[in-house]
């Protein structure tokens, strides 16, 4: 990364901060208890006007810059992050499949892409079927967990074609065409604060361009989009490991146990150790998959295992706050759950890690 | 090999013998007691699928919604179907059953839901306390306020606090307490005390009848000082303050319990002499075994989901259960919770022979409770009888008898049993969460809930980094240094 790119990359730091500090802290309770309760009023034209969901992930210099805007966005929420990631990823869909200019054109959130974050990339086994009728595609049946779909113009999801199961379509869906339909915001474990509903598609009929590409690029555009965002999917578990950290080495210096500070305790500073070490792998590994220099097999492999160590560091989070980890006041509690969340971020870590192997024999190992 | 869910369906639950080989063998020994923990669990079961399964996630939403609900109708049911008389003796109204019956039972119950299990089984941490001041008299008022209103159709609900707002380890340990910084002081005063100060994190606070209250009379020697007192939720100068909002086993309210000039009488002493430490030990060395359970139970409920998600639910085309990955995940899963409940087995056996459980359901008073009629151990006569000065002066001689190896033993089991239980709970959350992918996620799978659930199992009873120390203290050197040194 050269100066200018640096300089860049503070910008976006201190922006991100500022608005997490005067927006995200204030409508901390809303977040937590959304759905059961609305999100406040400019919170998303807020997010929207730091202008991180413009940012793409074809240039490694933007994917910084994102990478940046959501680690500083989820130390105080990682849910606002989620919906900017979904929307980024769903829009590095369209940008490769040549269909950005089918983006939804309405203003505000209704601009916004959904997208089943959580989904492995190019599956969606359980997701909606599609067939060819004429001109038109018709879908049915259920896409899952689809993040930001209550707030959402569209959504890019990947339907099964009717006449061949195992073959993915990509698909942009308009979320008021008829037939389609968006449920109730979910109670989801983490990132709660990004409106995520199911999408119910009821013999949707949308025009055949709505496929967004044939059965052999659908996979292939999806897993590349997923690619180029691991990590900026990563920097939102390192801002949410960086929070619990923090929080955890207050608490330590503040309490006292059997006379001393619990920080002069050796289990305590294990705990602590342990999560320096997570946080270090989390925020290095969120950097170096912004860029492009690992093989595959190793970008696969450090993805998965820095999401796995980032949702054990906040776990000891909550353990060293004793029982106030576990109330909602200390905010370690909403860490230990957007970690969790994270980690099935762009899908299963075993599946990532099955994928790292393959990626690995494929790459020529050991010959 | 492929998955056959017909198969499977057909011998989804385990028998008793299958859960509690051990038990099982030692039931031919003592039939009786294999018969009893039979029933529990078949009991325990039954409550599960009918009530327990069915109302866990609404009793959560309501609860977030509104931190103060209280789950009356499952309080209720489980009043009906007499789980809060069970290791009641028989004399105060209960059914006699043994703490380890108890606990059988909570690992089903915890299996169905953490959160009303605990609402259902903390009062056992109340009752154990009050047992281990060998105080007769209380032993026998806060058991009938359970069964006497178990019978009416609702119980009179028990907590107790010890938990203070700058004090959480050091009140669970005897060593750490001498340094701890309390804010809680009972001060003497004509025909009685006034407590003041705060407890905090109090499992069933906010709605239980009478509070085990563990207070010093000089907060700056708490070791010497501290008493149990029984106090009522009319007492003048009590109330409950904020009901917390916890990251989960939300069905059961923990709150903040305020004492301002709280005057209780004499009579709500419990003992006359201060809580010794052994009194304390003795406690946890039950209850930590109990939590143990829980951990196996956290463990099989995210096992249990899983594998019902793996049997119906494709990845690549391909049944989850069909994978070998899955097919290992839940390998580890099953031998989690073998390992967690192998280990909870140990300690409640342990505490049958060397801990509290053996002055409460052994010896004499359990002999009694197993050959006399219920009718005879109901009625005034025997009632007299064991509630006397005599009877409490010999349960403080038992307890003052029982030689340190013995408390040690039981202690050292019941910490291994929490850690290891607690954690090889939260292990199998992780693993299912796994399986799951995005339906573990959402609240209404109710696969999320059980990580949060078991989160708190980790932290309560001692954190697990206390009981470890404690494994080493009790276990590792004490015990062993003093078995092999001949003392027993």
């Amino acid at each position: 990364m050269n100066q200018q790119q640096r300089s860049e990359v503070t910008i976006v730091r201190q922006t991100a901060a500022r608005f997490a500090r005067d927006v995200l802290v204030p409508a901390r309770h809303a977040l937590l208890h959304h759905p059961d309760e609305a999100l406040p009023a400019g919170l998303l034209d807020g997010l929207l006007g730091l202008g991180l969901h413009e940012l793409g992930l074809e240039e490694e210099g933007e994917r910084a810059l994102l990478g940046a805007g959501l680690e500083e966005l989820s130390r105080v929420a990682a849910a606002p992050a989620s919906l900017v990631l979904a929307h980024v990823i769903a829009r590095e869909c369209l940008r490769q499949t040549g269909a950005l200019e089918r983006a939804p054109a309405a203003e505000g959130a209704g601009a916004l892409l959904a997208l089943p974050l959580y989904a492995e990339p190019g599956l969606g086994d359980e997701g909606p079927s599609l067939r060819q009728d004429g001109a038109a595609i018709v879908l049915d049946g259920i896409a899952e967990l689809v993040v930001g779909a209550p707030l959402a113009g569209a959504a890019v999801l990947v339907a099964r074609d009717a006449g061949d199961r195992e073959r993915p379509a990509l698909v942009l869906a308009p979320l008021d065409a008829p037939g389609v339909s968006v449920g109730p915001a979910l109670l989801t474990l983490g990132m709660r604060g990004a409106p995520t509903a199911d999408v119910r598609f009821s013999k949707a009929r949308l025009p055949a361009t709505a496929r967004l590409a044939g059965a052999t690029e659908s996979g292939v555009v999806a897993r590349d989009a997923a690619r180029r965002a691991r990590g900026p999917a990563l920097a939102i578990a390192a801002g949410v490991v960086e929070a619990s950290l923090r929080t955890a080495t207050e608490y330590a210096r503040e309490r006292y146990q059997g006379g001393k500070q619990i920080v002069d305790h050796q289990e305590v500073r294990a705990l602590l150790a342990g999560m320096v070490e997570d946080l270090a792998l989390c925020a290095e590994a969120a950097e170096l998959l912004c860029g492009d220099a690992l093989a595959e097999s190793r970008a696969l492999a450090l993805f998965a295992r820095a999401k796995r160590r980032a949702a054990h560091a906040t776990c000891d989070g909550v353990q060293l706050l004793g029982g106030n980890g576990y109330m909602e006041d200390y905010d370690q509690e909403r860490c230990l759950r957007d970690a969790k969340q994270a980690q099935a971020l762009l899908g299963r870590t075993d599946l990532a890690a099955q994928a790292a192997t393959e990626a690995w024999l494929a790459e020529g190992a050991g010959s | 090999m492929k998955f056959d869910p017909d198969a499977f369906a057909a011998g989804a639950e385990q028998s008793f013998a299958q859960m509690y080989p051990v038990l099982a063998a030692l039931g031919q020994h003592r039939p009786r007691m294999l018969a009893d923990y039979e029933r529990v669990l078949a009991d325990a079961r039954r409550f599960r699928r009918e009530h327990l399964e069915p109302s866990a996630l609404r009793v959560e939403l309501e609860v977030r919604r509104n931190p103060e609900y209280v789950a009356e109708d499952i309080i209720c049911a489980a009043s009906t179907a007499g789980f809060f008389g069970t290791m009641i003796p028989k004399t105060f109204g209960g059914a006699g059953l043994s703490f380890g019956a108890m606990i059988v039972g909570l690992e089903e119950l915890g299996a169905g839901c953490l959160g009303l299990s605990n609402l259902l089984g903390v009062h056992g941490l109340a009752i154990a306390t009050v047992s281990a001041t060998g105080d007769i008299e209380g032993m026998e008022k806060v058991c009938r306020l359970l069964t006497e209103g178990e019978r009416r159709g609702r119980p009179n609900l028990l907590s107790t606090a010890i938990t203070e707002p700058t004090a959480g380890t050091d009140v669970e340990d005897v060593d750490l307490l001498r340094k701890a910084r309390l804010v809680c002081e009972a001060t003497p005063v004509r025909g009685g005390y006034k407590l003041n100060g705060r407890k905090v994190f109090i499992s069933n606070g906010s709605i239980a009848h009478t509070h085990v209250v563990i207070m010093p009379t000089d907060k700056k020697n708490p070791v010497e000082t501290t008493f149990a007192f029984l106090v009522e939720s009319t007492a003048p100068g009590f109330r409950v303050g904020r009901v917390e909002r916890k990251l989960g086993q939300k069905a059961c309210p923990a709150a903040e319990l305020v004492f301002e000039d709280c005057f209780v009488p004499e009579t709500a002493r419990l003992n006359s002499k201060a809580l010794p430490g052994r009194a304390i030990e003795l406690v946890l060395g039950a209850t930590r075994g109990g939590v143990g359970a829980w951990g196996a139970a956290a463990a099989r409920g995210a096992y249990e989901r899983a594998l019902l998600h793996a049997r119906t639910h494709k990845v690549s085309g391909r049944w989850l259960i069909d994978e070998q990955w899955v097919q290992i995940k839940l390998a580890n899963m099953w031998k989690n919770v073998a390992l967690a409940r192998a280990l909870y087995v140990e300690a409640m056996l342990s505490n049958e022979l060397f801990g509290l459980s053996q002055l409460v359901s052994g010896g004499a008073m359990g002999a009694l409770q197993q050959r006399l009629p219920r009718a005879v151990l109901e009625s005034q006569a025997l009632r007299k009888l064991v509630v006397s000065r005599r009877t409490r002066e010999a349960l403080q001689g038992q307890i003052a008898a029982m030689e340190e190896w013995e408390v040690d033993t039981a202690s050292a089991w019941g910490s291994a049993s929490k850690v290891a239980g607690t954690d090889l709970g939260m292990e199998n959350c992780h693993l299912a969460l796994e399986i799951c992918g995005t339906a573990g996620l959402r609240h209404d799978r109710g696969i999320e809930k059980i990580y949060r659930d078991a989160k708190l199992l980790q932290i309560y009873e001692g954190t697990n980094q206390l009981n470890r120390l404690e494994v080493f203290h009790r276990g590792v050197l004490r015990a062993t240094a003093r078995r092999s040194g001949g003392a027993a």
